[in-house]
């Protein structure tokens, strides 16, 4: 077993675990709730705190949900071993990976679907380091808070694409063609959008 | 569900507390519902109590959804299985689909899109 298919299969473990949990969390907090509202919302001191409270244990439940899932497809994906994935999911995997990153740096990631699938021969855990660095590299040097989209899955020549959009960003012609060829694409760069070119599966 | 047309609603999940805590959320909802946390245990039962409907997790310890599943199926036929699953692999969700399931729910789960789903087989059965 490679060093590679140790973590991701430890790694889906643990996602799964951490599912099972928040599972719990989530059916014990809305079977509260439930309770509450059979008994007619009891009026009791500070009440409002509590449904809040609930409220709040339901969002965030939700929210490490997202990115539980992306990380625990993306485990499953690695130590399964598989040679080919859908651009369109992948891309949605690696936007929910790659968000916090770029809320810290002042921005907003946006994805846009362009076509419902797109089935490309390069592994899953390549297209998303590649998408993933190339999102950094691009909100790295660009307009302060401008909006980053992701657009995915529009498809020419045979090739499925991921567009990055973000307005005044300086690119590294090099270090993108770099990361776009690890994961077996090629880049196409203009100002403010990196094309990334990807092989249709079907097309090899 | 409405009062007087009480279902009964069979959970196999090796998650104990969550297994309990739903179970408990839908009995709320006037089923009827009994836990399993095993696949045998959930077989044995069903060979004394058949329910109306099936809540089936998918990886559980010594025999998997998908076992039960293939076992429920050669017994009982087309008695109505939804998954509640944290993962379900590609192969597994193939399996699962030729044997008839009628949904899958990943965990945590959507409640009411789970419970208007079991209402919606509950009430084709």
């Amino acid at each position: 077993m490679t060093d590679k298919h140790f973590m991701a299969k430890n790694l889906a473990s643990s996602t799964h675990e951490l599912q099972n949990i928040l599972a719990i969390i989530k059916e014990s907090s809305c079977l509260v709730e439930d309770v509450l509202q059979i008994n007619g919302k009891p009026r009791m001191k500070h009440g409002d705190k509590l449904y809040h409270s609930l409220e709040v244990i339901g969002e965030q439940v939700d929210r490490a949900k997202v990115l539980l899932r992306a990380l625990n497809s993306f485990a499953h994906a690695v130590s399964d071993g598989a040679q080919t994935c859908d651009l369109v999911e992948t891309g949605k995997q690696t936007a929910q990976l790659v968000e916090r990153f770029v809320r810290l740096k002042e921005h907003a990631l946006q994805v846009v679907v362009e076509n419902g699938s797109a089935h490309i021969a390069c592994p899953p855990e390549e297209v998303i380091e590649a998408l993933h660095s190339l999102i950094i590299q691009a909100i790295t040097a660009c307009t302060p808070k401008a909006p980053v989209l992701l657009r995915l899955g529009a498809q020419q020549n045979g090739q499925a694409l991921a567009i990055i959009e973000v307005a005044g960003a300086a690119w590294n012609p090099e270090e993108m063609e770099q990361l776009a060829a690890k994961a077996g694409g090629s880049v196409v760069l203009a100002p403010g959008v990196c094309t990334v070119q990807f092989p249709c599966a079907a097309s090899l | 569900m409405q009062a007087g047309t009480q279902k009964s609603v069979l959970i196999i999940d090796d998650e104990e507390d969550f297994a309990h805590t739903l179970a408990e959320r839908l009995s709320l909802r006037n089923l009827a519902v009994q836990v399993a946390c095993s696949g045998a245990e959930g077989l044995a039962f069903m060979e004394q109590n058949l329910p109306d409907a099936l809540l089936l997790d998918m990886r559980m310890p010594a025999m998997s959804g998908i076992e039960v599943l293939r076992t429920v199926r050669q017994k009982y036929g087309m008695l109505p299985v939804l998954i509640i699953t944290g993962h379900c692999s590609q192969e597994d969700h193939d399996r699962a689909q030729e044997l008839g399931v009628q949904g899958y729910h990943s965990k945590p789960l959507d409640f009411k899109e789970l419970f208007e789903q079991l209402v919606e087989v509950l009430h084709q059965k």
